[in-house]
Formats: structure tokens, C-alpha cells, sequence
């Protein structure tokens, strides 16, 4: 088994928000909360392209390296998550992320920050797997259940994958085989490998946006 | 004098407030070593399913 | 650099501060099981609203919230059908003491694979249901008061008998819905045959009546000709008016499978670059209203090329030469003076078309809602059958329906023109459906105000407010319209809402049945004889609906009706017991309380719908297939082994002769590569033989292994006489055709045969039911009998006027209809933008249900309209900004800019699932406390104007002119 991954093939996404709305569905997120987001480049124009974004759960996180109270700690299979008990809402993670993950809800009536909430890849929290208070603090944990993240199990054109890394590969590079071109896999580089691929994404961001 | 045990006793209460299994957090932080509750790790049964499962999505 | 979508646009600060209070400290801190709810996703749009929330409401809504599934109760899987469009994806709804507490993929279904939209990812908040109407109400003196269902039942009961007294049963309209299910919109039509009117209708009218009519015209049956499934094996895809990722994200799919898989070019023509143009190899621009001049553009290559398939039209298309010489016309110069499409893009997508076959053709409402929209549908078939590329898998015209039962009620005839199977309202007809129904045919006529009123096309939906403000001397019925049943639809859907208003406010009776309010319960200011009764969902009730392919599924009951909600069959009953006719009604079905057995209307229809063949699903057969999903292969919908093991998924019609009888269904409609007892067929023989002495059958065509190697009509009784294949019939069957027959037993056709003999017998020998003939490229009992432009009413283009100028003012549908003396007013110079609408994918149709879901809401919170920089900036107009936008008929929204390329010069969109505002004015306060939708916003269509289909009286809402100024 290698490790949990997931995978938007810009070539197949189209901007449903299906994945926006099953998490909310899934995890009872609240309204203001948004663990994923689908973005566009380009919105209305020639080589216009959407992203379905959330926590990557990157192999070296940058998150998990800023945070001063060491909330975060990532699974045997490189899924990221933190303890809501530990976190103190600093929002240092948010600016670290390169992908604009993480999400605070307003605490007070005075606009203060709560803990801080993100995509669990559908895996819940430390608290006791599949319990009450798990499922209150940090959402289902699908994959205790033998299930893999929602989002991108109901995704409308399976342009969303996620699950192990290495059959997420098997069924994307069959797609670009067949496509005789591939440049969908966004921000792999970035969440996964190295400073070349993290270069390549921002690279191909840049030329997409002109 | 009367002032100088005040701050004394002040700063004991204070510091016993710190006291590490009182806290609701680590107070000790190494940085970099995550120190909360563990998180139940999944069986080879399980991640063997999971992988399975990752196919449903081939299309 | 990446951007929000919409961000400028659609921040909707107002609505989430507002709502932020309400959200506190969620996923944080440990919080009881009320403050859990409260900061769940539903409450987080109606906290404000909690404390004016009955106790009974809080319980029921407190029970709804998701608890994970470990709290000891068993889960059930239950298997429903999404309620949104009509791909028909199946849902999986996890349910925990009758509360439903998850949604799990489908991935066994194969038609969605598991795959979902945004819409379809969020059907679970039923289970909240926040923001429904919760139990009958009715306006005292301008004030919403609660009632119980049977005052409801027993004052609109007086009231509409009191009416029909009065004035007729033709003074009330009964509006249907798509949102039916089969049975309950077969109950429906036969409801309303009950009540002695032909005035019922429903949203076909308004989405895809221009293509049921044209295309049924062209070959016979007027719906999607092949599957959704099916397009994986085109080698070629043509869109033109639909905008598939948004209205039908899950049929995008199998498209990108195909352009994946084959390398097939997608192609698409509308007037804004929609979320499908992005993931098109070729885009068209052209201006609205033009469609069948580019479609005859294209043609003019292929035909100037000789592509087109010679062979293909000699067997299989009558009338090509009169196409010939239409096409004639629209040189690449024409096309472009006319559509604004270069010549050259053009010649080069005929090519791409011509070499790439088969090659599919989708439209949606860009191309129905027209007031020449028959027109345009009809040249789609006919450039797909210079192509050769009907009746072919990979090929076909695939029209893409809207609702999730629209294709299943139009079919049962909510339809103002016909009865239950197209049987349409003539004699017969009313006599074929009078044995089904066991009642006499004389009692039915004793129902109606004359023989001439039951046999006459009612008013259409798009119409009725003329139906009720037009003088009575002007209409063809004894009175105009005194009352309004809204039976599961919205009024925001429809064009001239000023107009509507009116209406609303002159009627004697308004009632909306439906889990909503719908903008109906704010728009008129009325005060009284007002009532909202509430309807139970397709979630909480079971029965057949029929996807756009016309695989007909079953669905099973997620979860009880919630709060006092009914389910649409229980509430006819309530009625029909009212107006004394429950006994005939529910002759052959069985009632449990006020509830009748849904399997026993299934069962009834099963009995007299031969004409399309949706006799062969029975409820049994429908189940069967729902629950082995996983066996039916994913491309060809064909089961392969297991208990259904060469039947197509969901019997897709027509699925022939009895349930015994075992028909696989249908899944490409004209197919003559297989035999028709394995899903073949052939173009209906529904027009004749002959025309002016050339033949109108198929020649040297026929489907696989028929024992006629030609052309040949519909299959009668005489036709079984003269082949010897009428030895076949049992004794039952023949009896049954005596019956029917008496004296004329050889005038016993396929329709009428009530024991189904015809068509076993028929297909049993290689016989395709309705017969096999030519399509028609030339309809001519039709204005226009080779489909030719027009300019739109309200034409941006006045040099095109003379040229292609409108139909003359007429009468029709019992109303009069309006053509040239709008035409002729020329206001382009005030109104200079022309102004078309279209769908979002988080909201679907009016829009009440999916702007009650939080999950939906939070993404489009604010309505809008696309500009194009350079007319915002001729206008002074910034993004984000307010502006108004006034429609040629004075209608005004005011609504946000959204400046973007999306549209083209002098083009502006609006999309039409917004509602409750109404001119600039907030109507909030106007809903039943508690249950007004999370997001208001003005309906695009207070902005629309006049304009109807010649042939279906479709409205036009994707052509009028506007202008729009900054709002201060």
C-alpha cells in the first residue's frame, strides 16, 4: 500500500462543485466553512480551466512545519491531519499552505478566529475512530469505514480522484495515453515531489493565466 | 514587606497554573514532535481495501 | 494566478455576515447536540428563524442531523433517482431509525457510476428539509394562517366546484409538474380528464415541447433517440444550445469518455462560451435566435461537398430535394450576414462532422425556447440525416431533457394537447383510455362542458395568464380562467412575470401544491382564496420516473413524507373523494387509507400505453433491474448475464407487449441493425404511405431479420390477417380484439390492442410495431414545412426583418397569438442588447428547492447578469456593481454586473432560477415564516417578453432585447 493522494485531472473537471457539495453533505461543514473550493482559470474565456483544491496532504507539509503549538502529524499513509485540542487558531498554517486550505470559522461576535478546519481526506481526528465526538470536531472518517473521500468518490466526471497513490497514477496516465497529451494533474508537483515539480505547476499556472 | 509576599505568593499560584497535566495543551513543546492524542492506525485488511476501492473510480 | 469564480460578482457579503453570527464555533470546541445542529450546515441559513420554529419542527429537524452511523440502529441502503435533471442518477441514501443520516455513491448504476453534481451531492438536506412548507396554510386577509389538511381539502374543494359551476370545468387550470413521478403524472392527467378539462399542462411546455413536437414530426417519437451511455461511441459530438456541464454534468462523463477515447471532436455552437465550450476543440459563436441558419450554413458544406449520405437518404429520409433547395440559399455569405459565423469555420466543422461518423447532436433550450423553435429542432434532424447518423449507436440526436421526470410526464400526458401515450384527444383516444380506465366513454364525455371542449387542445402552460386576462369573447372556451392550481412548479420559470402578476391577483382561486412556497406565494398581492398545501417529495414516496435516454427506474421511499407534507398521489385521492369521482378514478386501483397503491397505477398504465411501449416495465421488472445495477454493462446499458441478462437498463421505451413477454426495452431508437425483438427498429409509419404519389416508407431498409425486406405501415390486425401471422394470436388475445374491433376487427391496431396480441405476435416476427418508413424532412401540416429562419420578435436586426420576417397574428390554443404587430415595433434603439437566459449548476429550474439548501446557496448567493466589457464600459458599468435590467416589455431587475467575456458584444445573460424579488423589491417578508429560500434574488424572467412557438406555444426566452443601465 502506498500512500493516500489525490489526484484533479484539469481535463475532466467542469466546475460542478459536486466535490464542494458532497463534503459539506458528508462532514456537516458549516456555511462559510469550505474544506474544498473548485477554482477557474481563465472564467470565460478561451482555455478556461477548473481545479477542485483542498488539502493536498503533501509528502513535506508546509503547515504542519509552521505551526507553533505542533498540532499537525501526518498517517502511515501521508494522510495530514490535526488535533482541534491543540490548535490555538493562529492562522499561520493558512499562510504557509500553497493551496489556501485551511479554514477558521468565526469564533465570536467579534470576528475572532476558532480552531482551525481543513479536509481530512475523510479520516477524521484523533478522537476514537468513528465515535460521536470525532464526527463533531473533524467530520466522517470514511476511510475507517472502507471508504474513500466522498468528494472524490461522487466527483460528476471522475476528473477527482483519491485514494492510493499508486492506482490513482495507473488510472490517470491511462487517461493521458489515451488523450496522446497530459497536463491535468494539478499541483502534483507542488504537493508531492520536488522543488522541479513545484516549479513546473507554477510554470504551467502562469501560462494558463495569460 | 507586606507587598514583597504578595508578589511571591503571586507568582507561586501563577506558576502552579502551569503545571503540565493541569494545562488543557502540552506545555513542553519540542518543536516539530506532535504530542497529542495518537490517532488509531488503519490494518493491512483495511488499507488493502481501501486500495481495491481506488479502482471504483476508473472510468 | 487563480481566481474565485464569480468572485467579484457573487460575494454575497451581506448574506454570509448575516449568517456568520449563526455559525460560531463549529467543528471546534465540544458543543451539545443542539448547539451541533445549530451550527450544521442547515441552521447556519435559519437560525434566525429557530425560535418561530414550531417544537414539532426543532424534534424533526434535531433528529435529521447526522450522527455517524455507530450509534447501534441498523443502516439501510435505500436506492432512489436524483430529483434534479433528467440523467437519472441513482442515489444511495443511508438511513438510521427513518432518519437519513448519509448518502453513499452508486456506483453500480450505469448511468452515473457513482458520480453526482452539485446538486445531486446534496439531496441529503431533505433530510433537514429546513425551509419546506410545513403544513397547509391559506392568506387571511393578507396573512399567511396555518389550517389543517382537511379545512384545505374541504374550502379549495368548494371553491373550485363552486367555479366549475359557475363558469365551466374549463375555468380551472390544472398545472402539473415534472416532478411527478410516472404514476402520479398519469394519475394526474387522468385527474384532470375526471374533472372535465383539457386544461392541464405541465414544464415540457416551456423546456422541450418545440423538440417533442419536431422531432416526433421528422421520425416519429419526439425524445432522446439514443443514451446517455451511448455517446462514448461517437466519433464526433455537436452541442449546439445545450450547456451539458452545467444542466447535465454527469452526461459529461460519457462525453469526455468519448473525446478521450476516440479522439472525438467536440464541437460546440452557442452564443456564450458556456462551461462545455471550455472543454470544446471547436467553439461557435453566434447570435441568438439564428439556429437555423447556421444549421442550414453547415449543411450548404456538406451538400456543396457531396458528404452527405446518398445512400442513407434514399433508403430512409423523404423530401431531402425540398432541403436541397432551401439550403441553397444560405451561401457562407448569407450565413454570416445573418448568424455572424465566418464561412471558413464552417466549411470546416462540416468537414469535422462528415469525417467523423457517427457523429452525435445535442440540444437543449438554446434551441427549443423560440418562437421558431420547431423550426430549429427539426433542421438538427435533418442535417443529422443528411449525415446518415439516426438510428445508429454512437450517433443519433441526443436531447438532453431538464427535469428528472419530464421525458416520464410528458409521456403520461400532462400535456394540454393529449392524453397518456400521444394518443392525442380525439375520439378514439378518449375511447381507448375510457376501457382502460373501465368507465364508459358517455360518462367521461358527461365530465366535460361539450364534445367540442374535450376534443379541443386546452391552454398551454406558457399562456395562462392570457387564459385568464384575455376577454372571454376572444378565447375558444366559454370563460377565461378562474383559477390556478400550481401543482409542483414555479412561476419564475416563466416569461412576462408583470404579466403573471396580474394575472395572479385577478384569479378567484390560487392554490400551490408543492414541498416549497415557489415565488407563486409572493409575487401577487393578493389577500384571500389563496392556499399553499404541502407535497411530499420523490424522496419521500416510490415509484417509476423516466430518465432523458427513457430508461424508466424505480425508486424506493428514502424517508417518510416530512412534517405534514402529502405525497401527490394521496392528495389527488383527497380531492377526487371531494369532487365525488374517487370510485371511477381509482376503479383498478387499490387505496390504503387515502393512498393509493403505487404498483396498481403501474400496473394501469402498464394496460394502455402501447403506443410508446411502456407496457412491458412492470414494477417488478423495474425493481429487478435497481437492484442488479451492477449487471448491465456501462457502454452498452445491455446486462450481461445475471437475472436480467440481455435486457436493456431501465427497459428503455419502447419496451413492447406485456412484462411477460420479456421485450428488453429500447436503447437506440430507429436501430435496424438488430432485430426489433433485441431493441431494434425503424422510423414510425406515422404520416401516411404515401404523399402526392411518392412513397413515405422506408426502401430497401428494415430492421434485422424482418420478414418484409421494405417499407411497411403500422401493424394492424388486417396487416396480421393478410401476412397469416394473425394464427399466432391466442384465443384470449383475439377475443380481446373482437371486442375492441366488433364490426371493423382489421382497424385493431398495435395502440389499440388491449391484450397486447398485436404486438407480440408482431415482434415475435421481426415486425417493428409502429411500422417502417422514411423521416420526414418536410412536415406539412406545420407553418413552415421546411424548417426556415425568421427573425426573432424582438430583433436587434431590423435589416433582417423584411427578409425573414415572423408568422401573421393567429389564433391557437384557444387564445390569440401575437407574431407581426409585436414584430413590426421596432424598439432596438432603446433596447439594444439582446437578452437571453440559461442555468447554473447549483440551482435547478425556479430554483425554490435548491436555493433552500444550504450546501447550494452558499455558492450562488447573489443573482446577476453576464455583460461583455464592451458594453459595460459603453455604459459606464463596473463589475460587482448594481445595474437594472429592462426588458423591451418595461419589465425591470436589478441585479449585479458581471462583466466577462462568457457573452458576446451586445449579448447579455441572465440565469433564470432566481426569485423573490420582484423589481427591485425584496420580498422576503411575503413568505410563510420559515420557510422563504436561504438565497432571493429578481427572477430573470420579470425581464422576458412575448414570443411563442408557432406549432407548441414554447415560450421565447432565449431571444429578446434589453438594456441596462447602472443602478444608483
Amino acid at each position: 500500500m502506498a500512500r493516500m493522494k489525490f489526484l484533479c485531472d484539469a481535463e475532466r473537471c467542469i466546475e460542478c462543485n459536486a466535490c464542494v457539495t458532497a463534503c459539506k453533505n458528508e462532514n456537516e461543514v458549516p456555511w462559510g466553512v469550505n474544506r474544498r473550493r473548485v477554482v477557474t482559470i481563465n472564467d470565460g474565456k478561451p482555455g478556461e480551466r477548473t481545479i477542485s483544491v483542498a488539502c493536498m496532504h503533501c509528502s513535506d507539509a508546509p503547515c504542519k512545519a509552521v505551526c507553533p503549538v505542533d498540532c499537525f502529524y501526518q498517517t502511515e499513509q501521508g494522510v495530514v491531519l490535526h488535533n482541534k485540542d491543540l490548535c490555538i487558531g493562529c492562522g499561520y498554517c493558512f499562510y504557509a499552505c500553497p493551496f489556501g486550505a485551511p479554514q477558521y470559522p468565526q469564533a465570536g461576535n467579534f470576528g475572532t478566529r476558532g480552531k482551525m478546519d481543513k479536509c481530512t481526506f475523510c479520516s477524521g481526528g484523533p478522537e476514537e475512530d468513528m465515535s460521536d465526538a470525532e464526527f463533531r470536531k473533524y467530520g466522517r472518517n470514511r476511510l475507517a469505514e472502507g471508504k474513500l473521500p466522498l468528494c472524490a468518490e461522487m466527483c460528476s466526471t471522475k476528473a477527482l480522484l483519491a485514494g492510493d497513490a499508486d492506482k490513482v497514477s495507473d488510472i490517470y496516465r491511462e487517461r493521458v495515453v489515451a488523450r496522446g497529451f497530459g497536463s491535468g494533474a494539478w499541483g502534483w508537483g507542488t504537493a508531492y515531489q520536488t522543488k522541479n515539480g513545484q516549479e513546473r505547476d507554477q510554470l504551467r499556472e502562469r501560462k494558463q493565466g495569460q | 514587606m507586606m507587598r514583597g509576599w504578595v508578589i511571591v505568593v503571586g507568582c507561586a499560584v501563577l506558576l502552579a497554573g502551569c503545571q503540565e497535566d493541569g494545562a488543557p495543551r502540552p506545555i513542553h513543546i519540542e518543536k516539530g514532535v506532535y504530542q497529542g492524542t495518537p490517532d488509531t492506525p488503519r490494518s493491512e485488511d483495511e488499507l488493502r481495501a481501501l486500495q481495491q476501492r481506488t479502482a471504483t473510480q476508473r472510468f | 494566478m487563480l481566481v474565485k469564480k464569480r468572485s467579484t460578482a457573487a460575494g454575497g457579503r451581506h448574506l454570509s455576515r448575516s449568517l456568520s453570527a449563526a455559525v460560531g464555533s463549529v467543528t471546534g470546541a465540544t458543543v451539545d447536540r443542539r448547539a451541533f445542529l445549530r451550527t450544521s450546515g442547515l441552521a447556519a441559513g435559519g437560525a434566525a428563524l429557530a425560535a418561530t420554529m414550531p417544537f414539532g419542527m426543532v424534534k424533526k429537524a434535531d433528529a435529521a442531523s447526522a450522527a455517524p452511523a455507530a450509534a447501534g440502529a441498523p443502516v439501510k441502503q435505500v436506492k432512489t433517482i436524483c430529483t434534479h435533471c433528467s440523467v437519472g442518477c441513482t442515489v444511495v441514501a443511508e438511513v438510521q431509525n427513518g432518519v437519513w443520516i448519509g448518502q453513499e455513491p452508486g456506483f453500480d448504476s450505469p448511468i452515473n457510476l457513482g458520480a453526482h453534481c452539485a446538486k445531486g451531492a446534496s439531496v441529503r438536506e431533505h433530510a433537514h428539509g429546513e425551509r419546506r412548507l410545513r403544513y397547509p396554510m391559506k392568506m387571511v386577509n393578507g396573512t399567511w394562517t396555518r389550517i389543517t389538511w382537511d379545512q384545505a381539502i374541504q374550502e379549495v374543494g368548494d371553491k373550485l366546484l363552486e367555479i366549475r359551476q359557475k363558469s365551466g370545468p374549463d375555468a380551472v387550470f390544472w398545472l402539473g409538474s415534472a416532478k411527478h413521478s410516472n404514476e402520479q403524472a398519469y394519475l394526474f392527467r387522468k385527474f384532470a380528464a375526471f374533472w372535465g378539462t383539457n386544461n392541464v399542462d405541465h414544464q415540457a411546455r416551456i423546456c422541450h415541447s418545440t423538440t417533442v413536437a419536431g422531432v416526433a414530426n421528422v421520425w416519429g417519437y419526439g425524445a432522446m433517440t439514443n443514451s446517455y451511455n451511448d455517446i462514448q461511441k461517437s466519433k464526433a459530438m455537436f452541442f449546439i444550445g445545450s450547456n451539458a456541464a452545467e444542466a447535465h454534468p454527469v452526461s459529461m462523463l460519457h462525453i469526455l469518455k468519448a473525446k478521450e477515447q476516440n479522439n472525438a471532436p467536440l464541437i460546440v455552437a452557442d452564443p456564450r462560451f458556456t462551461r462545455t465550450a471550455a472543454k470544446a476543440d471547436e467553439y461557435i459563436r453566434f447570435r441568438p435566435g439564428t439556429d437555423v441558419g447556421l444549421i442550414w450554413g453547415i449543411l450548404w458544406h456538406i451538400l456543396e461537398n457531396g458528404w452527405e449520405d446518398k445512400d442513407y437518404i434514399a433508403k430512409r429520409v423523404y423530401g431531402f430535394d425540398d432541403i436541397r433547395a432551401e439550403v441553397a440559399k444560405w451561401t457562407p455569405a448569407e450565413v454570416e450576414r445573418v448568424t455572424g459565423v465566418p464561412g471558413s469555420q464552417l466549411r470546416r466543422v462540416a468537414r469535422t462532422l462528415a469525417s467523423n461518423r457517427p457523429g452525435t447532436l445535442v440540444w437543449c433550450m438554446g434551441g427549443t425556447q423560440h418562437h421558431i423553435g420547431n423550426n430549429n429542432t427539426r433542421a438538427y434532424c435533418v442535417l443529422q440525416l443528411a449525415l446518415g447518423n439516426v438510428g445508429v449507436t454512437g450517433g443519433g440526436t441526443n436531447i438532453f431533457r431538464g427535469h428528472d421526470n419530464v421525458q416520464g410526464a410528458t409521456d403520461f400526458g400532462v400535456t394540454s394537447d393529449s392524453l397518456p401515450g400521444y394518443y392525442g384527444l380525439a375520439e378514439g383516444a378518449w375511447k381507448h383510455w375510457a376501457r382502460v380506465w373501465g368507465v364508459s366513454y358517455d360518462s367521461l364525455l358527461a365530465r366535460f362542458t361539450s364534445k367540442e371542449l374535450m376534443e379541443r387542445t386546452g391552454i398551454p402552460v406558457s399562456r395562462w395568464y392570457d387564459g385568464v386576462l384575455e376577454a372571454k369573447e376572444n378565447l375558444d372556451q366559454p370563460e377565461s380562467l378562474k383559477a390556478m392550481v400550481f401543482w409542483g412548479h414555479a412561476p419564475n420559470s416563466q416569461v412576462r412575470l408583470p404579466e403573471m402578476k396580474k394575472a395572479m391577483e385577478k384569479l378567484e382561486l390560487l392554490v400551490v401544491v408543492d414541498p416549497y412556497p415557489t415565488m407563486t406565494a409572493v409575487l401577487s398581492d393578493r389577500k384571500d382564496n389563496f392556499y399553499l398545501l404541502p407535497a411530499a417529495t420523490q424522496f419521500e414516496t416510490y415509484g417509476s420516473r423516466t430518465a432523458s435516454n427513457r430508461s424508466v427506474q424505480w425508486g424506493e421511499k428514502v424517508v417518510e413524507p416530512l412534517f405534514e407534507a402529502k405525497t401527490d398521489h394521496e392528495i389527488m385521492h383527497r380531492f377526487a373523494k371531494k369532487f365525488g369521482f374517487d370510485q371511477d378514478l381509482f376503479k383498478a386501483i387499490k387505496v390504503n387509507g387515502n393512498e393509493p397503491l403505487v404498483e396498481d397505477i403501474t400496473r394501469e398504465w402498464n394496460r394502455g400505453m402501447w403506443s410508446v411501449g411502456y407496457t412491458g416495465q412492470s414494477p417488478e421488472r423495474m425493481r429487478l433491474h435497481m437492484e442488479h445495477q451492477a449487471t448491465f454493462d456501462k457502454t452498452t446499458l445491455r446486462a450481461v448475464g445475471g437475472p436480467c441478462d440481455g435486457e436493456f437498463f431501465g427497459m428503455p421505451w419502447p419496451c413492447w407487449g406485456t412484462p411477460e413477454m420479456k421485450h428488453p426495452g429500447t436503447a437506440n431508437l430507429y436501430d435496424t441493425s438488430l432485430p426489433v425483438a433485441e431493441g431494434g427498429g425503424a422510423f414510425r409509419a406515422r404520416f401516411g404511405v404515401e404523399r402526392n404519389g411518392v412513397t413515405l416508407l422506408a426502401e430497401g431498409s428494415y430492421p434485422e431479420g424482418s420478414p418484409i425486406k421494405d417499407g411497411y405501415p403500422e401493424v394492424t390486425m388486417a396487416m396480421l390477417q393478410k401476412l397469416g401471422f394473425d394464427k399466432e394470436l391466442t384465443a384470449e388475445e383475439l377475443a380481446v380484439i373482437q371486442k375492441i374491433g366488433g364490426e371493423k376487427i382489421g382497424a385493431v391496431s398495435w395502440t389499440t390492442d388491449l391484450s397486447g396480441g398485436i404486438q407480440r405476435v408482431a415482434v415475435k416476427n421481426g415486425l417493428n410495431p409502429p411500422g417502417n418508413a422514411k423521416a420526414r424532412c418536410v412536415a406539412w401540416n406545420f407553418p413552415d414545412p421546411v424548417p426556415i429562419h425568421r427573425e426573432p420578435l424582438y430583433t436587434p436586426r431590423r435589416d433582417l426583418v423584411a427578409s425573414y420576417p415572423t408568422y401573421k397574428d393567429t389564433k391557437s390554443w384557444r387564445l390569440p397569438t401575437l407574431y407581426k404587430s409585436i414584430q413590426d415595433r421596432d424598439v432596438s434603439k432603446d433596447y439594444p442588447i439582446i437578452l437571453t437566459s440559461g442555468r447554473l449548476v447549483e440551482y435547478e429550474g425556479g430554483g425554490d428547492e435548491t436555493r433552500s439548501n444550504p450546501w447550494l446557496a452558499e455558492l450562488q448567493q447573489d443573482m446577476f447578469v453576464e455583460l461583455n466589457p464592451f458594453d459595460a464600459n459603453n455604459a459606464g458599468i463596473k463589475d460587482g456593481q448594481m445595474v437594472w435590467v429592462e426588458g423591451a416589455e418595461k419589465g425591470r431587475v436589478k441585479v449585479k454586473a458581471m462583466v466577462t467575456e462568457r457573452v458576446g458584444r451586445g449579448v447579455a445573460f441572465m440565469p433564470f432560477h432566481f426569485g423573490g424579488w420582484y423589481q427591485g423589491q425584496d420580498l422576503r417578508g411575503k413568505y410563510p415564516k420559515g420557510a422563504d429560500p436561504i438565497v432571493l434574488g429578481e427572477a430573470a424572467n420579470t425581464a422576458t417578453t412575448y414570443g411563442y412557438d408557432s406549432v407548441t406555444q414554447m415560450q421565447e426566452t432565449k431571444t429578446t432585447l434589453c438594456r441596462v443601465t447602472a443602478a444608483v
